[in-house]
């Protein structure tokens, strides 16, 4: 189903309806709330030989018109700097990130607009979060873009819930539809099972150009806890079939533990297999740790390390977080390749830096 | 002259008699009412948490709890205030009988209900020096289900209990108690690690009673191993409202 102009009126009409509600509304603020967030970072990409200056201001704000309706919005104004070789480069950009209605009707919730999925369980993998893509200009690379969609989660019961998807390629435009099924609570595990259909998030490079295959996927996810210690565990599994002849069909697995220590260290272990379309291409096999802690009050350092076991290359994430004041953040944090190899993926996830970032929250 | 001197005597021993009478409870039957001492099935709480650190900086959060019991006691917590952690809430489905315990987390800035470990009740919440079962002191949760209780001192005003710890969740070695008994709600409660050594003072004040319920409307906590602390004022309390357990659901989670 190729329908990019349908989704583009979507997007139209949406953004139109909620600003036009919003200005309705805006006398009335009791039931609204606005908050932000204005951070600013110094970074030093090591490869490029280059200082950033990345800045932001991001707003968000909601408004329940009554109870079964309301609208959010989340705008961010960024400025970018770069100083490479005593040249200056400065962009400014104003993006809307998500703006979406929600409606409410007795055993269904509607969501319309540009909105964010979280289908899956493991940590920042996420092989199930069919819609939203990466997004490349965040420090963090597991950060993900927002896509044009329609949602409707349907609860017969507060143990099972079934939600259906049509969305908007963040690329293409061509729209995507997906089905998922949820049981929680089931012997003290949360699983669903889900089906795709739509194109893949991962570009494939062709003599013509890079193109996003068609396909469809099947996948199940669970989260829950083993033995009497409370120990997490979480697993994510992907099929894709593929429809074009020359690609081949895929497996993708997570499967991780994480836990919490009376001292408040948290660890969290997970590993990816990723089978790749192309037949030429081996498969990705991942490791990924993490630890984190607060320290002295307020403060919070986390440690996060990537391993790519086939080529044994490693990316190691340390960041320190401290809470100079209430709402005031100073973030200082490294990416470290070590036994770097060209051919592993790690590479297109990270690059080296060095940062130090400034937050402010109101 | 004889019968009033055996009025007398007899009006001595009573009054000597007097301060003893409660020493008719034992330790596990002062817990019983203490818990007595709330009745009610919800509550509906607007709490203020103040953190201070060693050196004395202070962060604030300001929380709404909301508990209803049943088969399956359920509470959910919404934080209002800082900015940076406003919307976060906390689900908590603890099915006694069949020894089963969810808890979900909705963060805002995934717009996301995710599931959570029961480990990650280990530690303290959210940041302040109070571990997930020490909750239960402003909860008014089992007493009895985490300790058995031993009387070690006594006089007319308050009971010094001596707390051994039978739910293998708490992580102290001991605890002990000082109970008024105008009140039967808890003054002080001290904590033991497992090295012995005196980890926690929680001093309860500012007593009320609200249709018949007793509590503490300000609790503080400090760890004397690091210096912190941290003080919690129970703002608005509302015993036994109408709360609609769809609340206490995910999907509600996900509207916030």
């Amino acid at each position: 189903m190729k329908t990019p102009r349908l989704f583009s009126q979507i997007r139209g009409t949406v953004l139109l309806l909620i600003l036009g509600v919003s200005l309705l509304f805006s006398l009335n603020t009791a039931a609204a709330s606005l908050r932000g967030e204005f951070k600013t970072s110094l970074i030093y990409e090591k490869q490029a030989e280059r200082w950033q200056d990345k800045s932001f201001l991001e707003l968000d704000y909601q408004q329940d018109i009554n109870f079964d309706l309301n609208y959010y919005l989340k705008g961010r104004f960024s400025l970018e700097s770069y100083y490479q070789n005593d040249e200056k480069k400065r962009e400014t950009d104003f993006e809307i990130r998500e703006a979406y209605l929600n409606y409410y009707t007795d055993s269904i919730d509607w969501r319309l607009g540009r909105q964010n999925f979280s289908w899956g369980s493991s940590y920042n993998l996420n092989p199930l979060n069919y819609f939203n893509p990466p997004d490349q200009n965040n420090i963090d690379p597991f950060n993900r873009k927002a896509v044009d969609a329609l949602r409707a989660d349907y609860y017969p019961n507060f143990e099972w819930q079934l939600t259906g998807v049509l969305s908007s390629h963040a690329e293409t435009e061509e729209s995507q539809t997906a089905l998922r099924l949820m049981r929680r609570r089931w012997r003290g595990y949360d699983i669903s099972a889900s089906i795709f259909s739509g194109n893949s998030l991962m570009e494939i490079s062709s003599p013509r150009g890079g193109y996003y295959p068609e396909l469809n996927k099947f996948g199940i996810d669970l989260k829950g806890d083993l033995g009497s210690q409370n120990i997490g565990l979480f697993s994510e599994f992907v099929f894709s079939d593929y429809r074009a002849d020359n690609l081949e069909n895929t497996n993708e697995l997570i499967i991780g533990i994480d836990y919490k220590f009376e001292n408040n260290l948290y660890l969290l272990g997970q590993y990816y297999y990723q089978q790749l379309p192309l037949t030429q291409l081996e498969e990705n096999q991942l490791l990924m740790l993490r630890a984190e802690k607060p320290f002295a009050a307020f403060h919070n350092w986390e440690v996060n390390l990537l391993s790519d076991l086939k080529t044994g290359m490693t990316v190691l994430r340390p960041k320190i977080n401290f809470s100079l004041q209430q709402g005031l953040d100073l973030e200082t944090g490294a990416v470290i390749k070590l036994d770097e190899k060209q051919r592993s993926r790690l590479n297109q996830l990270n690059q080296e830096m060095i940062y130090v970032s400034l937050s402010k929250y109101f | 002259m004889f019968k009033k001197i055996v009025i007398f005597t007899l009006f001595l021993s009573l009054l000597l008699v007097q301060p003893g009478m409660a020493q008719d409870l034992d330790g596990n039957q002062v817990l019983e009412k203490l818990e007595a001492s709330r009745k009610a099935e919800s509550h509906q709480m607007t709490m203020v948490m103040e953190l201070y650190s060693s050196s004395g900086d202070m962060r604030s959060r300001e929380l709404n709890n909301y508990r209803l019991e049943g088969e399956v006691e359920r509470s959910l917590m919404q934080f209002s205030e800082p900015a940076d952690i406003r919307g976060t809430a906390f689900l908590l489905l603890d099915d006694r009988e069949n020894e089963q315990e969810d808890m979900y987390l909705y963060l805002p800035a995934m717009s996301a209900v995710r599931k959570i470990s029961g480990s990650q009740k280990n530690g303290n919440f959210v940041g302040s020096d109070l571990s997930y079962n020490d909750l239960s002191i402003f909860s008014g949760a089992n007493f009895q289900d985490n300790y058995q209780a031993e009387i070690e001192v006594e006089d007319s005003e308050i009971i010094e209990l001596h707390l051994e710890i039978i739910d293998p969740d708490i992580d102290y070695s001991y605890g002990r108690m000082w109970v008024r008994k105008d009140l039967w709600l808890a003054e002080k409660i001290e904590y033991y690690d497992q090295h012995q050594r005196l980890l926690k003072v929680i001093n309860l004040s500012e007593f009320d009673e609200i249709e018949g319920n007793r509590l503490a409307r300000k609790i503080e906590i400090e760890n004397v191993q690091k210096g912190s602390r941290t003080v919690l004022k129970m703002a608005e309390v509302e015993f036994n409202p109408e709360l609609d357990p769809n609340i206490f659901t995910t999907r509600y989670l996900q509207r916030q």
